[in-house]
């Protein structure tokens, strides 16, 4: 659905649409979406399913919600940037609509705040003392984490930061990362977002800064489906051969190159990355490609099954008092998804024969598993064993 | 005298998401900058009528082929739609 | 031919001070309070007991589970409790105080005020009324 909501296919959709209103509990899946900040994304492929009126008023009414963000936050960082700018401060914005601008409808990716970077750290204090005057209000007066969080005007969070991300305890990945954050005059652009022009950085540091963006809610919070999304509307469109150079370089540097192949095929497999034809990424046997070269070499399927199992379920841990748990008996996960392709063509023999509706169908697959698998073992929740450290240890010590 | 022409300005942006259509002030627009503005199906048929340069005339026409109402409504709403946008800034005469 | 309806524009203005939210979000303070079912002023239904009627952080205790749906006026209009697990959206009733005997008009609430609501949900194929307290808060989105 989401793949289906990110890359369009009418054929497809309408057998999904008609297979999908039977088989799936819509009411959950609607539940999900919104546990995982994903409804308005997949709001147009939902409401094409046979849904009964309380849940379309649902989704309207969140889905409203999030428009209406969407542009309050627009005016927010368009407002902001102007101030600063005309105080002689550059800044750009990072991820919220630098990266809701590459989605198909960009009200459709929900944000909670404005991020701001400023191009030079030592301007700090002095954005600080502008956006005060200005009526920004930031009660705690203590610089935590390299960035300040500001109430606006209209009384919306604000964080304007003076580091691209938070350090790690990795003392040289730090300073690498520190280094090329330095001067990033030459990377910022002015792009138009729906008729409002904005800094963003260019291709090839924004994927960089997307990816350390996960990692650092990977190895912190977990993270949900969002930041796949994120990463899926990224590549599906045409990267110019030297930013993604620029790109890769900075993984190597980094020692990123596993954390890269597991995401991205864990998008090519769930999220209907590369599945247009249009974008920057093609695979082909354990390789992905882009125009110049390789792009990475993908992991097995069982660790970016792991992955995936590891970004549905990690991130509930933090949700208390959830109602919906899930089970993993021993490798039945596992066992299943390696049936993927088997039971999606089974369930959907037509969509199932046309590639762009495949990610759409496995997602819908993994679903049904995971909402078929509910049990609690010996009073203590499944979601607990995944969770259990030696688990998650082997994963991030799997990638990085 | 022929009737004037009226057109959207670029200022503002029409955005249907689903069923919600709303109009975004992206420019200087005075009272209206930092709000957003929901319109209803007719509201948002009326505002697209403008987009090429067209009289109201030709609006309430398109309206009538498109929509029925007792006799007079449509003419009606269709000018008190009209003369709203026109004073907000959001429709010119060209 | 489709039904004509006169056209309708409501403007959501930013601005400080000024800005009306579509919506408020309330939350029960039961389950920080450490309550696991509440019962109050005589309102137990039979099978009340029986079934259980938890009050959880993860549901009634969590912000957005609530919502006090506001006119272009910034006056509520009705509060909802959103995709309860059973029944999806259910509607509640408002009460003056703890003993949830006089109805309050939804339309006097102010936010940050402590409410006394109830909503009726089937669980077990029976009707089960489960009482809440809790606050409101202003400002925020509905999502």
């Amino acid at each position: 659905m989401i793949a289906e909501s990110l890359c369009v296919s009418a054929e497809s959709r309408t057998e999904v649409r008609d297979k999908s209103s039977d088989d799936i509990d819509i009411h959950s899946l609607i539940l999900l979406a919104k546990e995982e900040s994903v409804l308005s994304i997949v709001y147009e492929s939902l409401r094409a399913l046979a849904i009964d009126d309380e849940d379309k008023a649902f989704m309207d009414f969140t889905n409203k919600g999030t428009v209406t963000d969407f542009w309050q936050f627009m005016f927010i960082a368009r407002d902001t940037l102007g101030l600063l700018s005309k105080n002689g401060i550059n800044a750009v914005i990072l991820k919220g609509a630098s990266v809701a601008r590459l989605y198909p409808v960009p009200e459709s990716r929900k944000s909670t705040d404005v991020d701001i970077l400023l191009e030079n750290p030592e301007d700090f204090e002095k954005a600080d003392r502008i956006l005060k005057n200005a009526g920004y209000v930031n009660e705690d007066h203590s610089y935590a984490n390299h960035h300040r969080e500001y109430y606006t005007p209209d009384k919306r969070v604000m964080e304007l930061h003076s580091m691209a991300v938070e350090p790690t305890d990795n003392v040289k990945l730090n300073k690498y990362v520190s280094e090329r954050f330095a001067s990033i005059g030459s990377e910022i652009e002015k792009k138009k977002v729906l008729s409002v022009v904005l800094p963003v950085f260019t291709d090839g540091l924004q994927a960089f800064h997307l990816l350390l963006h996960m990692i650092m809610h990977f190895l912190g919070e977990g993270f949900g489906l969002k930041l796949l999304c994120d990463w899926v509307v990224f590549w599906n469109r045409k990267v110019e051969d030297g930013e993604v150079q620029k790109f890769l370089e900075d993984v190597k540097n980094c020692g990123y190159e596993k954390f890269l192949a597991v995401l991205t095929g864990v998008c090519i497999r769930y999220l209907g990355l590369g599945v247009d034809g249009t974008g920057s990424l093609t695979e082909s046997g354990n390789y992905i490609y882009y125009s110049g070269g390789v792009f990475c070499e993908r992991l097995s399927s069982e660790t970016e099954d792991e992955f995936m199992r590891e970004i549905i379920e990690g991130g509930k841990h933090k949700k208390s008092g959830t109602e919906r748990m899930v089970a993993l008996k021993g490798d039945g996960i596992l066992d299943y998804i390696r049936e993927f392709h088997h039971q999606t063509i089974l369930s959907f023999p037509k969509a199932g024969r046309t590639i762009i509706a495949l990610p759409v169908l496995y997602v819908i697959v993994l679903y049904r598993f995971l909402r078929n698998n509910r049990t609690v073992r010996g009073g203590q929740s499944a979601l607990g064993i995944l969770k259990s450290a030696g688990e998650r240890s082997r994963l991030a010590r799997k990638l990085f | 005298m022929s009737e004037p022409k009226y057109q959207t300005q670029p200022e503002f942006i029409l955005r249907e998401i689903g069923d919600e259509a709303v109009l975004v002030p992206v420019g200087a627009v005075g009272e209206l900058e930092n709000s957003i503005i929901n319109f209803n199906e007719t509201y948002s048929f009326i505002w697209k009528q403008f987009e090429e340069p067209h009289t109201i005339s030709e609006a309430i026409e398109n309206a009538r082929r498109e929509y029925e109402a007792p006799e007079g409504v449509i003419e009606e709403q269709v000018k008190g739609a009209v003369d709203e946008l026109i004073k907000r800034g959001v429709l010119k005469a060209v | 031919m489709k039904a004509w309806a006169q056209p309708l524009a409501t403007v959501e203005k930013f601005v400080a001070n000024e800005y009306v939210a579509a919506c408020w979000k309330v939350v029960c303070d039961l389950p920080a309070e450490g309550a696991n079912r509440f019962v109050k002023g005589g309102h137990d239904l039979g099978a009340y007991d029986a079934i259980g009627g938890e009050h959880r952080q993860g549901s009634c205790g969590t912000e957005g589970h609530y919502s006090i749906v506001l006119d272009e006026n910034g006056v509520p209009t009705q509060m909802i409790e959103w995709q309860n697990i059973i029944d999806k959206n259910l509607n509640c009733t408002l009460y003056t105080d703890g003993s949830y005997t006089a109805v309050k008009d939804i339309a006097t609430v102010t936010t940050g005020e402590t409410i006394y609501w109830t909503t009726v949900s089937r669980q077990a194929g029976a009707d089960q009324l489960f009482q809440h307290y809790g606050h409101t808060t202003g400002t925020d989105n509905h999502s």
